[in-house]
């Protein structure tokens, strides 16, 4: 019950297939690398915000 | 609707899509497997269409995710509208993409299949013409998204051009009843399936397989939605900052 690739019309079918594969597996990685790029921004502006609020913590001890 | 406004906390949401999501993609891996086995392998040749019938295992999964991804943005604009609930907007945000992509290979694919049982790729025909009507709705919901910067406005804008856009899902589902169409009617029906086992099985395959991909997708997605608004956030106050 195998496809037959000799049978008339069967690279539609080929193509039907390798573009469905490269549509979803491309959507797939653009969401993956997404979720990758937000995660890593996300860390380095939490850093940025710690080390702000760690450089500003001193001044306002000598402050007072 | 208790567990429904559970899950909806950002926080809790954000806890159980890290505990699901590996769950979700090996099950996502397994159903594309076994139904690629089945569309490829174990499914017979038509005696009509021939080889031409495997196109179906991926055109028609294809056509129902995207009517359902529409439903799931539809829904999720409506609650955003009702309750006011930021997670919907995003909800219905991150569908998008996924849904235009479904109705794009349903198009595509159905097109490769018209050729050699219709003799054409495409016909302006109600079936046809409400599905790219569908396409054009997906990319003008994503258009709004992307074209206005104030975000309360842009959830409100494409939240109603979302629900105004689901009254083509009824066309679409009923346009082959409606109007004389070349496009086949529905093959399932509260009746049961017109068509035989061995191509009725593959199809369901395929079918939960392309709800999975969605499902794990758009919980993904989402998860980024929110990072986003998070950095969306640190980013106006190290603008006050400066």
């Amino acid at each position: 019950m195998t496809m037959d690739f000799s049978a008339r019309h069967v690279d539609f079918v080929i193509i039907c297939y390798a573009v469905s594969a490269v549509m979803l597996l491309g959507m797939t990685a653009m969401v993956v690398l997404r979720s990758r790029n937000a995660d890593r921004l996300l860390v380095k502006l939490e850093a940025e915000r710690a080390k702000h609020r760690a450089a500003r913590t001193p001044t306002h001890k000598v402050a007072k | 609707m208790a567990n429904i406004e559970k899950f909806a906390n950002p926080t809790r949401f954000l806890r159980l899509q890290e505990k699901v999501q590996p769950w979700l993609v090996a099950i996502t891996v397994i159903l594309f497997s076994v139904g690629l086995y089945y569309s490829l392998v174990k499914a017979p040749t038509d005696y009509q269409q021939g080889e031409t019938v495997r196109i179906m295992f991926v055109h028609v999964p294809a056509a129902w995710g995207a009517t359902m991804v529409y439903a799931v943005m539809a829904l999720s604009s409506a609650i955003g509208i009702i309750f006011r609930h930021p997670l919907a907007d995003l909800s219905a945000k991150a569908a998008a993409p996924i849904g235009a992509v479904f109705t794009f290979l349903a198009l595509f694919t159905g097109a490769l299949w018209g050729k050699p049982m219709w003799g054409t790729y495409w016909v302006w025909d109600a079936r046809l013409t409400s599905f790219f009507v569908l396409f054009l709705l997906y990319l003008g919901y994503m258009a709004i998204w992307q074209a206005i910067d104030d975000h309360h406005r842009a959830a409100r804008i494409a939240a109603i051009v979302a629900l105004v856009g689901a009254i083509n899902l009824p066309i679409i589902k009923f346009s082959v009843e409606w109007w004389n169409s070349l496009h086949q009617p529905s093959i399932m029906s509260m009746k049961g399936s017109s068509v035989h086992s061995s191509i009725l099985i593959p199809l369901l395959i395929m079918a939960l397989a392309y709800s999975f991909l969605f499902l794990t997708l758009h919980l993904w997605a989402l998860r980024t939605e929110l990072r986003k608004h998070k950095i969306r956030q640190l980013q106006m106050q190290a603008a006050k900052r400066v």
